[in-house]
């Protein structure tokens, strides 16, 4: 499906066509799941995040003018509406806060070793989806700006013009954000995996 | 360049985010910084990680339920419209602000023209409205479109109160209209209307009425100066220069006194075959004067109205006495005379003259 017929459905829902829009879901549901579910690193509470997104987008395609592309425009929601929900949860444990050298907690109950703690056997030990748990858990350390733009470039591909688009940043503040995102990633894999093969 | 610096730019050697000038140092320096080496390593590392998480799948509820609560929402809107409107399933609150609208705007153009409405005259012959639908369009001046810089008041007014000159211009255009009409041909509604009325005309007025508009043999001719005089009649009102409301006034009067007949009053108001104006330096003097030339002249039904400083004589005169008061009438002060309706020997004329200062 190209971005013409996101704006065909575009147009047809704008007339009033309630069923085009699920064109668009069917559409840009995977990503936008996987964007919250990214950020927000709790899959129920992505689904959540998408509906309320798609909400939305839907009240505002009236709105919509062709100035960017549809899909920018809706990621750009989805990641609002992800960056609120961290915020919200932020206030809720404001004591619990968070930051790249604290313990990174796991589902699992476990807590982080540091690296001198953990042997290369227990690295070895951790199956892939463990060790996807604990990558996850980091990209959750990060500050939600950090955090963004990490998942906007480095999982969902986006281009750096269109991250700029989406979170209305200029290029060399993506850049900037990106580059010290990827450095804290590092440094937080390294503590929680350590020397990973 | 520091380690420092170079870890700072590492991130972007991942996806060559960085100008080549820099990435030519920071691999020069790589080959022999071990530190930075293993920096950089960890970075590529640490993206493969990145790269290679797993994508979830939406649940399969999850385009359903959006679907549900988007369609909610639409029937919601709707449904909000559809309460709005719902009793007696009419559109009431719209009708309901349609016709306070109405209301507002009648009663503010009632307002505006109130003036106006009092001053204006009942439309002239209401039975010879019935040909003029025949009749070609007259292009009266409450017609004309409102000019867009006008002021709503403003455009109201102008189409109730139209301008001093234009007030009784359109008078002759339709009676000549009319006349031209009825004397083109004789079995046209007006004229079997009027000759359904003529009984109930006392006979005093038959002869005025049936000046203005009979078919008689040699008055065709009449109908092709009807525009002239048109225009003398509008080179008289323009020369009068009177108010609005004073012209307005006069041509109510005017039309309502030959109304002898309640059923006439309130049908035709028929006009003066003739009508003069005569200037001179005490109107009230005057009009004695010529009240006495006129019953010596054999005048008959001889009214007289004052207003504004002038005064109006209105009375019938046998066709033969015409001249020999044209003679008197001159000899008081300048004449300026419109004539309506040719005068037929033998047969009797209603006159109007306007006594003005001079």
């Amino acid at each position: 499906m190209t971005d013409d017929e996101d704006v065909k459905a575009v147009l047809l829902c704008q007339k009033g066509d309630v069923d085009a829009f699920e064109i668009l879901v069917e559409r840009h549901q995977k990503r936008m799941l996987n964007v919250a579910y990214r950020m927000l690193g709790d899959y129920e509470e992505a689904c959540d995040v998408v509906q309320e997104a798609f909400l939305a987008a839907y009240r505002a395609i009236r709105s919509f003018r062709r100035e960017a592309k549809f899909s920018t425009w809706l990621y750009g929601i989805v990641v609002n509406h992800a960056r609120n929900r961290i915020k919200q949860a932020q206030s809720r444990s404001r004591h619990e806060t968070r930051s790249i050298d604290d313990p990174v907690e796991l589902k699992e109950g476990r807590l982080q070793c540091e690296v001198s703690d953990c042997g290369e056997s227990a690295v070895e030990q951790l199956e892939k989806k463990e060790i996807e748990a604990r990558v996850q858990e980091c990209i959750g350390a990060l500050e939600t700006e950090y955090r963004e733009v990490l998942v906007l470039r480095d999982i969902q591909g986006f281009s750096y013009d269109e991250i700029g688009e989406l979170l209305n940043l200029p290029d060399g503040t993506v850049k900037s954000r990106l580059f010290r995102a990827r450095a804290a990633m590092k440094d937080c894999l390294v503590k929680v995996l350590g020397d990973w093969p | 360049m520091t380690c420092k610096e170079i870890e700072d730019l590492l991130p972007g050697m991942i996806d060559g985010a960085i100008a080549d000038a820099d990435k030519k140092r920071i691999e020069a320096h790589l080959e022999s910084c071990a530190s930075c080496r293993k920096a950089f390593a960890d970075l590529r590392k640490t993206d493969e990680q990145v790269k290679s998480l797993e994508e979830v799948e939406p649940p399969p509820w999850l385009k359903t339920r959006v679907m549900a609560r988007v369609r909610e929402e639409a029937e919601q809107k709707e449904g909000f419209l559809r309460r709005f409107f719902y009793p007696l399933h009419v559109k009431v609150p719209i009708q309901a602000l349609a016709t306070v609208l109405i209301a507002v705007v009648a009663w503010n153009v009632y307002k505006t023209g109130e003036p106006e409405f009092r001053q204006m005259a009942p439309p002239p012959a209401a039975v010879q409205e019935a040909p003029k639908a025949q009749a070609p369009p007259e292009p009266g001046p409450a017609e004309g479109p409102a000019k867009k810089d006008e002021s709503p008041a403003t455009r109201e007014k102008k189409s109730f109160a139209p301008p001093p000159a234009q007030v009784k211009e359109p008078v002759p255009q339709r009676a000549a209209t009319v006349r031209e009409e009825t004397m083109a041909d004789a079995e046209k509604p007006v004229e079997r209307l009027r000759d359904a009325k003529r009984p109930a005309e006392p006979p005093k007025d038959e002869g005025a009425w049936r000046g203005t508009g009979a078919a008689r043999p040699g008055e065709a001719g009449r109908a092709l100066e009807a525009p002239a005089q048109a225009q003398d009649q509008q080179q008289k009102l323009k020369a009068t220069k009177a108010p609005v409301g004073a012209v307005a006034k006069e041509a109510g009067k005017q039309e309502a006194r030959p109304a002898a007949s309640p059923m006439m009053s309130a049908a035709v108001t028929p006009r003066p075959d003739l009508e003069a104006t005569l200037r001179v330096r005490a109107p009230e003097a005057a009009a004695s004067e010529v009240e006495t030339i006129l019953k010596q002249a054999s005048a008959q039904a001889v009214e007289r109205q004052a207003r504004e400083g002038r005064v109006i004589l209105t009375a019938r005169i046998q066709t033969e006495h015409l001249e020999a008061l044209r003679e008197r009438l001159k000899s008081l002060g300048p004449v300026q005379e419109s004539v309506h309706v040719a005068p037929r020997p033998g047969a009797s004329l209603t006159i109007r003259i306007e006594i003005r200062p001079d």
